[in-house]
């Protein structure tokens, strides 16, 4: 009989490998995580360039909600005992969405958000309500889900399996599109728009987004309101990593993993980077299953796991310009924490942009400030231009041309926001940029995928690889797996695995 | 009622999809993930390497104290990098493993890098540097930093302002705009000792031909009859050379107090904080001097610094935790030894230690105890876990 070293060992430290690691060693199971980089968080981090300190991704978060209706984020860190050692923000409103000829501010509550977009197209103010019930009816059937996590007594893994049959809303989307459902409730494109602005938070246009996956998106926001952790997303991360080690589970940085351990069909450990063999009764992959599979190497994965894979579009990046700026945010006139800045209603023409390497026809520009105000030094802004972007044609760029071209495709970013808010670039101090290679570069995800598989009709939540992966001991969490991408789904994917693995190892011998 | 209906029967028809594109085992365009991971990763190490093995090529004579080491690299072709950005050496020195960044004195693009390196008399590392031959190999990180003239925000005049051998990124700057294009009109202000310390100037004064750059070294300690401009790149000298300093954009680089002073000029003359960038060769000379430094702790104060797991290593008030940890025998992974890249983050778990200022601690770290090793300095005997 082997003996091992732990009882789980976490490949990588983002959302889902912090979730999966700290539910797991809150259940008294002993767990290391192994992390490559120098923070724990994955993309949920931030980095300092002189006297700003850079949110690398979060916009805003969902599923917090308010304390006498709390959202299943907020009873996970409950659960784990770590919310009391994060604070969040609320933010104000959805976004400032800014056509061409159109500029509407969209409360963060159902019936504002409903509403102001039935006075910005009042013939289609019928469909908007009608859609609406929709997206409404399926966040709930979602809450539903989370709530199913929060009830103490019981089995939750049988709790999760029996589920579905209490589900109306949610199978019957379950293979719709987004677009489908829009054309069918709502005449007006820019009402469509309108109701599609958080397309860029799934990260694909409507003609291949899952109508559920977006509506669980949207519904959960309205619902719980839209929150920001005071000191970024890294005191997220930091806040799951400390639950981590209250919990008796050790996080060791600055050392990944080079192949995982296999004997007959089971994972059995790891062999990290500096080539020191550690077994385990479970592994854990934060890295998606693409990465996962080569760290097993493929003669160990089955055939199926691997098709499975190959058929699944790897999902979009992102193109990030983060600018510190010696002025403060009133001067510059913006005055949502979330401008949407679109150049057109054609929500498929913005995501066709985003595989070339022209202007994108939509981009955020993210103001914390807005939502913290002390985010940055007294008297200066953080602002953050977002495009969705694919990874795929930053692929062929050479080497040698890398600068230039990143350059060029931030210049136009930078010279939009300029039109839209005249003098934002008087007073840059800090300019970095991000571009989908950056996102690779940091996290190891193949095209610096920022949700891992593309959410469409045949690969949103259950329809997603499995928790369980396709070795014994072997698990998956992070956006590439179940339910997806984004903050509260790769959590919920750690929860998920906590769950699912503890309830085995349970019934296994030591 | 009826439209209700209507949709049903419309998801109904949806839920056939998915069997029907199982049955085809359809692949999305364009290449397996297998070989989307190969060249995902393959461009990401050409552009930022973990590690590069360069091989001593060649030294050149700069000064009487200063050389070019001149590196290829062995183990791959040499990553694209920015003029202004820095490779850390890591070297071993008797029982001592250590980091030390230069800056990239030569352009992008002509197949080595220059490293110039003043032999400090006294340091430890770049004397030693000075003495190795043609031949000799070292670890090297990729090159990294952020003190690069940024076309998205350096949109007016470029001043250059160089305290002794912090001329090496700017030489990168020249040099390559020398060889492209100067996108701005550029003066490089060069302050140094004597015109036999002055590094590159004989180069500067013939890149001087171009139209767009104006060179001005200096001289702080001129021998009696030098011509030219001596003293400090005070207010004065800063506006005798720099026109128009509205628009334009700063640069500064040299040891900590030499920065310190040129940006008191700077701003004297009204140039606001986001025109002014700056790279700082070390640390300060005295710690203690610094804001916020608690007054009770003398400089030279002894204390006892436990690393866990690894034992309790020596630590004087006035050294960085890192030069403590490595003087001891330990190895540290570090890069810029100014705080920014985060390499050397640990927690210190008991105890009090002094971070500098601008040691680019992230928030979230800063209220968890993590600090910097390179720029935190022991102030109590303290407790500190490199391991998380």
């Amino acid at each position: 009989m082997a003996t091992h070293d732990y009882d789980v060992i976490v490949i990588g430290a983002g959302l889902g490998g912090l979730s999966a690691a700290a539910s797991l060693a809150r259940k008294g199971l002993s767990v290391l995580v192994l992390e490559r980089h120098i923070v724990p968080g994955g993309y949920a981090t931030s980095f300092v360039r002189g006297r700003y300190e850079f949110e690398v991704s979060l916009h805003v978060l969902s599923d917090i909600g308010h304390p006498e209706r709390p959202g299943g984020l907020q009873r996970f860190l409950r659960e784990l005992g770590a919310w009391d050692t994060v604070d969040f923000a609320q933010v104000p409103d959805f976004s400032r969405s800014i056509f061409p000829d159109l500029d509407v501010t969209l409360p963060m509550d159902p019936t504002g958000f409903t509403g102001a977009i039935c006075d910005a197209f009042p013939a289609s103010a019928a469909g908007v309500r009608r859609f609406m019930g929709r997206v409404m009816a399926v966040a709930r059937e979602a809450d539903g889900l989370s709530d199913a996590f929060a009830r103490p007594k019981g089995s939750r893994v049988l709790r999760m399996l029996t589920i579905p049959l209490r589900l109306r809303a949610m199978p019957r989307y379950a293979f719709t599109l987004l677009k489908d459902v829009l054309e069918r409730d709502v005449p007006e494109e820019g009402a469509r728009a309108l109701l599609c602005q958080g397309w860029s938070y799934v990260g694909l246009p409507p003609s291949d987004c899952s109508f559920l996956y977006y509506a669980a998106m949207l519904g959960s926001l309205l619902n719980h309101g839209g929150w920001y952790p005071v000191m970024r997303s890294q005191g997220l991360s930091s806040a799951l990593a400390g639950a981590l080690e209250a919990h008796g589970g050790t996080l060791r940085l600055g050392c990944g993993v080079r192949r995982i351990l296999v004997e007959g069909r089971r994972a059995v450990g790891v062999e990290d980077d500096d080539g020191t063999v550690i077994r385990s009764r479970a592994v854990v992959s934060n890295a998606g299953p693409i990465v996962t599979y080569d760290l097993l190497g493929h003669e160990h994965v089955p055939d199926r796991a691997l098709r499975s894979v190959a058929r699944r579009p790897v999902g979009t990046s992102i193109f990030q310009v983060y600018l510190g700026i010696d002025r403060p945010i009133a001067d510059l006139g913006l005055d949502s924490h979330e401008v949407m800045a679109n150049d057109g209603f054609d929500i498929e023409a913005q995501f066709a942009k985003g595989r070339t390497f022209d202007r994108p026809g939509h981009m955020l520009i993210g103001c914390p400030n807005l939502a913290v105000p002390g985010i940055s030094p007294a008297g200066t802004s953080t602002v953050t231009l977002t495009a969705m972007v694919s990874g795929h044609p930053w692929l062929d760029v050479g080497p040698a041309d890398y600068v230039a071209t990143k350059n060029r495709f931030a210049e136009g970013m930078l010279a939009w926001a300029e039109e839209l808010f005249p003098g934002l670039r008087d007073a840059v101090e800090v300019v970095e940029v991000g571009s989908p290679i950056t996102m690779a570069r940091y996290t190891g995800h193949p095209t610096g995928a920022i949700y891992g598989f593309d959410s469409n009709r045949l690969g949103h939540t259950a329809l997603r690889p499995p928790p369980v992966g396709p070795l014994l001991g072997l698990y998956h969490a992070g956006a590439w797996t179940n339910p997806g991408g984004g903050y509260w789904p790769a959590i919920s994917s750690g929860q998920i695995v906590g769950e699912i693995a503890a309830s085995i190892l349970a019934r296994t011998a030591a | 009622m009826t439209s209700d209906w209507l949709c049903l029967l419309q998801d109904l028809g949806t839920w056939f999809a998915p069997l029907r594109s199982l049955g085809r085992k359809q692949l999305p365009p364009g290449p397996g993930p297998d070989a989307l991971r190969a060249k995902s990763d393959a461009l990401v190490a050409a552009l930022h390497p973990r590690s590069m093995r360069l091989r001593l090529e060649e030294v050149i004579e700069e000064t009487p104290s200063t050389r070019t080491l001149r590196f290829v690299r062995v183990d791959g072709a040499l990553p694209p990098f920015r003029p202004g950005q820095y490779v850390s050496l890591t070297v071993r020195i008797g029982e001592t493993t250590t980091s030390r960044p230069y800056s990239v004195s030569s352009p992008p693009g002509v197949g080595h890098l220059d490293l110039t390196i003043k032999g400090e008399p006294g340091g430890f590392v770049s004397p030693w540097l000075l003495e190795q031959d043609v031949g000799w190999e070292v670890t090297s990180s990729g090159p990294l930093g952020s003190f690069v003239v940024d076309p998205l925000r350096d949109r007016g005049p470029v001043v250059l302002l160089a305290g002794g051998s912090g001329v090496t990124p700017f030489m990168s700057f020249v040099r390559d705009f020398a060889a492209t294009a100067f996108p701005a009109p550029t003066t490089l202000l060069h302050n140094s000792r004597t015109r036999d310390e002055l590094i590159f100037g004989a180069e500067a004064e013939v890149l001087a031909a171009h139209e767009a750059f104006t060179y001005v070294p200096v001289l702080s300690r001129p021998p009696d009859g030098d011509a030219g401009p001596t003293g400090h790149l005070d207010a004065a000298r800063i506006r005798e050379h720099v026109p128009t300093l509205d628009g334009a954009s700063f640069f500064v680089c040299g040891p900590h107090g030499f920065i310190e002073f040129v940006v008191g000029e700077l701003r004297s003359l009204g140039v606001p904080n986001h025109a002014i960038r700056r790279e700082s060769f070390g640390t300060p000379s005295d710690v203690t001097e610094v804001s916020g430094w608690p007054a009770e702790v003398a400089g030279d104060a002894e204390f006892a610094v436990e690393v866990v797991g690894r034992g309790v290593v020596p630590a004087t008030a006035g050294e960085p935790l890192l030069t403590a940890m490595e003087r001891a025998g330990h190895v540290v992974k570090a890069s810029c030894r100014t705080g920014e890249c985060a390499d050397c983050r640990m927690k210190v778990v008991a105890g009090e230690a002094f971070s500098l200022p601008d040691a680019g601690v992230r928030e979230a770290d800063r209220a968890q105890g993590f600090v910097h090793a390179c720029v935190a300095y022991a102030t109590s005997d303290l407790t500190v876990d490199p391991g998380r």
